[in-house]
């Protein structure tokens, strides 16, 4: 069963099966491209239709940006879904609306998951 | 209590203090583990200033934190975003409070007008925390997301909820859990942050998490009843 929002109801992670091409990932210097943070279950990347100036502005300087196209993502067993609709978060900007999240594939364990995110 | 974790994993045990040493331990064991646990860059002193504004003087390991960690990471909007995400924690607690059915609203302004301030800790999609000061000066983390985890006390200080944090990380790769709520239940996680089973700390985002648990028939004669 899809989970949805325990306040408007809406799925929380809507999927119309259609998915991006490519997708862009912020990081910064000095830190590995593809890290997980604490207590995520997938990695933060954007529709890559969104201009990287429109990315960067929400982030502090001295960040930069990576793009992966899908089949490659794909390609890694890994999958990819979209965030938006998780409603406590959402400020109706187009950032958000364009979030998306690289997930472990099947049966996937954390570990075999972030193995795989360091070879992208 | 963890020595088995630490010399399984081959990570080194973390420092007593909560100082220097121990957040070069947290970014040696996040390269060990390959995870960011905190962004490591210290919290804009624009921020800190505007925080101290909203909320008064911060408990002592909240400051220090911020020295080192910036709560929303690299998002330049983060203090906005957090500051919003305060504003739901407050509705989504009200909401719960009133469900319970023997708090009039008022009693629950009152009680959420007076408690606490709520220090941002952590800023995720699904592993937002925050942190109080109770009476006694502990400081108190809680699960700050929005949804049914909302006010789960998780750690009493923040060395300790650090350690449940890197604990947690350790027992999610061995283990198949598909949420990071499912854990931050696992036994070993939730010991880890050394939450008292005696005379915990109270808070009403507390109140209502234990209110929500509670099944419909119970809500009515729930100890929150006689507190506000």
């Amino acid at each position: 069963m899809e989970e949805k929002c325990p306040k408007c109801r809406k799925l929380k992670y809507p999927q119309n099966g259609l998915k991006p091409n490519a997708f862009k990932r912020v990081y910064e210097n000095g830190h590995p491209k593809y890290q997980l943070q604490q207590g995520e279950e997938g990695l933060s990347v954007f529709d890559a239709k969104i201009s990287d100036f429109d990315i960067l502005v929400k982030f502090r300087s001295g960040c930069k940006i990576e793009m992966k196209t899908f089949n490659e993502i794909q390609s890694s067993g890994l999958d990819v879904v979209q965030t938006h609709g998780e409603c406590e978060h959402l400020r109706n900007n187009e950032l958000e609306d364009n979030h998306w999240e690289i997930r472990p594939g099947p049966g996937m364990t954390r570990s075999q998951f972030k193995t795989i995110l360091k070879t992208l | 209590m963890f020595n088995d974790i630490w010399l399984h994993r081959k990570l080194p045990k973390p420092p007593l203090n909560f100082d220097d040493e121990f957040f070069n331990w947290l970014e040696e064991v996040g390269k060990q583990l390959n995870v960011m646990f905190f962004d490591n860059t210290p919290l804009s002193s624009k921020d800190l200033e505007e925080l101290k504004n909203a909320l008064g003087k911060p408990h002592a390991e909240v400051e220090y934190f911020y020295s080192k960690c910036t709560p929303w990471g690299a998002q330049k909007d983060g203090l906005e975003t957090w500051t919003n995400h305060v504003q739901l924690i407050s509705q989504y607690a009200r909401k719960k409070l009133l469900a319970g059915g023997d708090l009039a609203s008022t009693d629950i302004d009152s009680a959420l007008a007076v408690a606490p301030p709520l220090w941002p800790i952590n800023l995720s999609s699904n592993a937002s925390v925050t942190a109080f000061a109770d009476g006694q000066g502990n400081l108190v983390i809680l699960n700050g997301n929005i949804g049914e985890n909302l006010g789960c006390p998780l750690a009493m200080g923040l060395r300790n909820y650090i350690i449940m944090v890197v604990i947690g990380e350790i027992i999610w790769e061995g283990n198949n859990y598909q949420t990071y709520d499912a854990v931050l239940n696992d036994v070993m996680v939730r010991v880890a942050g050394r939450w008292p089973y005696d005379n915990p700390p109270s808070h009403p985002v507390i109140d209502a998490w234990e209110i929500a648990k509670l099944p419909d028939y119970r809500r009515h004669i729930s100890p929150m009843s006689n507190k506000y």
